[in-house]
């Protein structure tokens, strides 16, 4: 017979809101399931309550109303009994100036409560998996910006957390760190279940199971990004230069303004090749693409009243 | 309770050790007092001098432990390293008292330093070094838990080096630390019993035989501190919250 495979969901939320102690609702009746094994992102513009929401699933901040599990506990009650287990990369965290990579690692590890030995195995183990070990010995003020955030990364990594909660981990790096570290995230959903909070929509794609979009602190979409892609009317999009009148495309498909261009989705294939002709005929300069998760996230967010720049 | 200490050991050396590889400033905080012992000194003879001495080994933990604390919480907190200690097993309390300690084990250096000149100039018997440690380690942990207290109710890093430095300030030269208790009247020598560094530096003085004609008793000073001490355990206990609300 077949074992049973338990898919109790590692996070769940049920109706849960935050209102500041200034009156500011940052989270409004939002409920979800991460399940084990997944890498969950969040997105949503600044302000949306992406941080909010990871700060009350890492225990450090209190909910205003609302259940949350975490590893099946109740993580308002009882936030102790999973803080072993969790792990977190704070958004805009970095680490000090006169400490090395090294230090920062091994001493994070005991302060946790790691003996010695193991701890310095796991050190050594996640610096040289994550490319810091050369230079675990330079002082944290002589690291680029993006090898810093790597340090904080490190420490996370490095606990064997079942749970890691990754807040914007990838600002600031260049595209090469970016990259690395997308790698070593994907990597960790052998050891993990990833909640990664962002606002770059190729790093959604190239990692994320199952994302959430937030807007005005509300939970306005969730699921796979095929599931997402649903949002918007058509599976193509054609991005125009300046030259076409605006009520012209609307009548032929969904229009969005995005600087000096403009994004249609045609409602159909004869719209799609009316548009073509009519730019090419024009002069107007113009492209066929897939719609992506930005489409989608473009969409979704404006529906919900958020000013998003283009 | 091995786990605790363990973690109590870690935190005190994850941010202490970038302490130990500043010793500019631990030489630095060593010296500060000699020269304020020699100003003293020329201008006011030997007895001034001596008192100065006693007053600066409490004024310098004190000041110490108040605003290189305050700085810490608060800097700790703005570079959001705190947040990976909140997510993680180790107690608010646990994470506070080894900061406290990472701030307090440098300064032990520069208070030996001093020490040992007190010693070779003959104004510290060496049976009573020990105590006298003591007695200047737990006006440096009062400081260190006025420093936690203070950064927990003014946690603005542009402004808390200032304000810290300031409390210092008022609570090292107000009350008789860096002059006798009995200069004062009685009725003002009780009245700056409401400062903790009052009874340190009582209390030290009088262990160490420094004449101090005081209307104060000196285990009324004893007790005082006593009294400061777990005060300040308590409310660094209460403060030492994860969980923002």
């Amino acid at each position: 017979m077949e074992p049973v495979i338990s898919r109790e969901p590692v996070i769940s939320v049920t109706n849960l809101s935050k209102t500041y102690q200034n009156g500011a609702r940052a989270l409004d009746d939002v409920s979800l399931k991460v399940q084990p094994g997944e890498i969950f992102c969040l997105l949503g513009p600044n302000g949306a309550g992406k941080t909010t929401l990871v700060r009350i699933l890492a225990t450090q901040l209190l909910p205003s109303a609302g259940k949350v599990s975490v590893l099946g506990q109740d993580a308002i009650a009882h936030p102790e009994l999973i803080r072993e287990d969790m792990a977190i990369v704070p958004q805009e965290g970095r680490p000090g100036q006169d400490l090395n990579a090294w230090d920062y690692v091994y001493w994070y590890l005991r302060a946790r409560g790691m003996v010695a030995r193991e701890a310095a195995a796991r050190t050594e183990a996640t610096l040289k998996e994550m490319g810091l070990w050369e230079i675990r010995r330079t002082m944290t003020a002589k690291l680029s910006g993006g090898l810093r955030r790597r340090v904080l990364i490190a420490m996370a990594v490095a606990t064997g957390a079942k749970l890691l909660f990754l807040d914007e981990p990838t600002v600031g790096l260049d595209p090469e760190a970016r990259v690395a570290t997308w790698d070593l995230i994907a990597r960790l959903r052998k050891q993990a279940t990833v909640v990664l909070t962002t606002h770059l929509m190729d790093e959604v794609e190239a990692l994320a199971d199952r994302i959430g979009i937030l807007a005005q602190g509300r939970l306005v979409a969730m699921g796979t990004a095929r599931e997402l892609s649903r949002f918007v009317p058509s599976k193509t999009k054609v991005v125009l230069g300046e030259g076409l009148e605006l009520p012209w495309l609307a009548a032929r498909g969904e229009v969005a303004v995005r600087g000096r261009q403009v994004a249609v989705y045609p409602f159909d294939e004869a719209a799609t090749r009316e548009i073509i002709d009519r730019a090419s005929s024009n002069g107007v300069s113009f492209a066929v693409a897939a719609v992506g998760l930005e489409d989608v996230y473009l969409r979704v967010v404006k529906e919900h009243g958020e000013v998003v720049a283009s | 309770m091995k786990r605790t200490l363990r973690q109590l050991w870690a935190v005190t050396m994850l941010f202490g050790i970038e302490w130990f590889r500043r010793w500019p400033i631990i030489i630095g905080l060593a010296i500060f007092p000699v020269a304020i012992y020699l100003v003293f000194f020329l201008f006011g003879g030997e007895s001034v001098g001596k008192q100065v001495m006693y007053g600066m080994l409490i004024a310098g933990s004190i000041t110490t432990g108040i605003t290189s604390l305050a700085q810490c919480v608060v800097f700790t907190k703005s570079l959001r390293i705190q947040e990976m200690f909140v997510t993680s097993p180790i107690s608010p309390l646990t994470y506070a008292f080894g900061i406290a300690l990472s701030r307090l084990l440098p300064g032990l250096i520069s208070t030996v330093l001093f020490m040992s000149v007190m010693l070779a100039v003959g104004y510290i018997e060496p049976a009573k070094v020990v105590v006298t440690l003591l007695l200047v380690e737990v006006s440096d942990i009062l400081g260190a838990m006025l420093g936690f207290l203070v950064a927990t109710y003014f946690p603005n890093p542009q402004h808390i080096g200032g304000l810290a430095a300031m409390l210092g300030f008022l609570l090292t030269m107000v009350p008789p630390v860096l002059y006798p208790l009995d200069v004062l009247p009685p009725t003002w020598q009780y009245a700056m019993g409401i400062l903790p560094p009052t009874h340190a530096a009582h209390l030290l003085r009088a262990f160490n035989g420094v004449s101090e004609n005081a209307a104060l008793p000196v285990w009324v000073s004893a007790l005082a501190l006593l009294f400061f001490f777990v005060t300040s355990v308590y409310l660094v206990a209460r403060r030492s919250r994860w969980r923002e609300v």
